[in-house]
């Protein structure tokens, strides 16, 4: 993994799909690539009302990525010194090795230049100090992405939350 | 009726008459594309340039459709000055209009210098390079016929349908076609490779020939880590970690309408 992580708090998405287009603006992008993407599951019943959830699928930057093995001209790399897997179009040569090595279907094919496109965390805006494109427009800010050290403790949180005594059987 | 010569020999013609026009009902074959009995000569195509000498004057090239027979017209319709021009016009008319038949058949006919018939392909290599230095697979090669050389499927079965060639070609000169579960590489009108496509088990598409993926698996060789041994396209991949991919396939499908996916 890189040693960032772009956390998505499921509770809060309402799959408005902003992240997707801020991220195919920022990188100029058809409509077929998506680098990011969220997959609606459901609706389903539960307890007899209907749900879904909403999950924000981006790279996941794996530590020994499938891409990055497949491909065969070494244009799929991993950056050192943060583990961002990354393409660097002057060497892909659009042979989509990549695309069907990948076990999430992450490398997205862009048609208008013949070559593949991929989440890289926004690296060009990381390394000026900025957040990635998707994570600044999130409408209800279930997007957070940082160092993974500094992720905020939601899941504790919430468990907690819901662990501790209520007012019920303070009063009790 | 007036004497003039062509070649050489002595006809009897009528003063005015184009001369391109009495050419042609002597029989006299001069090359021309723009000329019609009914309408006035425009003098655009230039190819039935002739020369011609007329009493006390150095000789001439004029075209044949403008120029009005008069006394004493001595007229050549091959010579070297004639065959130059007339390259030099079709050269120009093949730039505007080069997959013309009719041209290049009067190319052919009258021995003017037009190469070959031009087949969209620049002879850039990238196909062939990037087939047997990147995907290793060694389906096209250069063969030369007639002089000239041709992008030419190397060996019967060694095409693996991956598209790289089709998305390097510069100028789309090979390219591929999808039918129902076939895929077809073409280049010119020969097949490169016909290959079965993999159908999306989740959402039903054809999304990679078989020994593309074949292919991603070799090149996966050795990674440390073990993946699904079914193949699911790129799309339902995204899915397919979910447990409830029975909800997702029909929302990916409906995303992505019935288009052939990427892969």
């Amino acid at each position: 993994m890189s040693k960032y992580f772009l956390l998505q708090d499921q509770q809060k998405c309402i799959g408005c799909h902003s992240c997707e287009i801020q991220c195919k603006t920022n990188k100029g992008l058809p409509p077929e690539a998506r680098p990011c993407q969220v997959i609606q599951v459901g609706p389903e019943l539960f307890n007899g009302r209907p749900r879904a959830s909403f999950v924000f699928m981006p790279c996941f930057h794996c530590e020994n990525p499938w891409c990055v093995a497949a491909c065969p001209t070494g244009a799929m790399q991993r950056r050192e010194k943060d583990g961002i897997v990354f393409i660097d179009h002057d060497l892909c040569v659009g042979c989509k090795t990549c695309i069907s090595a990948c076990p999430w279907g992450a490398p997205q094919w862009n048609p208008a230049i013949g070559k593949v496109v991929k989440c890289d965390y926004c690296m060009d805006r990381i390394d000026q100090g900025l957040k990635p494109a998707c994570v600044t427009v999130c409408t209800t800010h279930c997007l957070t992405f940082n160092v993974t050290e500094k992720m905020p403790v939601i899941k504790r949180q919430r468990y907690a939350n819901a662990m501790a005594a209520t007012r019920e059987t303070w009063s009790a | 009726m007036i004497p003039i010569t062509i070649n050489g020999d002595v006809y009897e013609a009528l003063p005015g008459q184009r001369l391109l026009l009495f050419l042609m009902e002597k029989g006299i074959r001069v090359p021309h594309l723009c000329f019609h009995r009914a309408l006035t000569p425009a003098a655009s195509c230039k190819l039935c340039v002739v020369e011609i000498k007329e009493k006390g004057q150095a000789h001439q090239t004029r075209l044949a459709c403008a120029l009005k027979i008069r006394e004493g017209l001595a007229v050549t319709t091959e010579s070297a000055m004639i065959h130059q021009l007339r390259s030099a016009a079709i050269t120009d008319l093949l730039k505007l209009a080069p997959h013309s038949e009719a041209i290049h058949r009067i190319g052919r006919e009258f021995g003017l210098h037009t190469g070959a018939p031009p087949d969209g392909c620049i002879r850039c290599r990238l196909c062939i390079r990037v087939c047997s230095e990147i995907i290793g697979a060694r389906a096209l090669t250069m063969e030369k016929k007639n002089g000239r050389n041709f992008v030419v499927p190397s060996e019967k079965g060694s095409c693996i349908g991956c598209l790289t060639c089709t998305n390097l070609c510069p100028t789309q000169a090979i390219y591929f076609v999808d039918e129902g579960d076939v895929r077809t590489i073409m280049i010119r009108d020969t097949v490169v490779g016909r290959h079965k496509l993999e159908k999306c088990p989740i959402c039903g598409r054809m999304f990679a020939t078989t020994r593309f993926l074949d292919h991603v698996r070799r090149r996966e060789d050795g990674h440390p880590e073990e993946k699904a041994a079914l193949q699911y396209c790129p799309t339902c991949s995204k899915g397919y970690y979910r447990k409830n991919l029975a909800h997702t396939a029909p929302k990916l499908a409906t995303i992505y309408g019935n288009k052939a996916v990427q892969g």
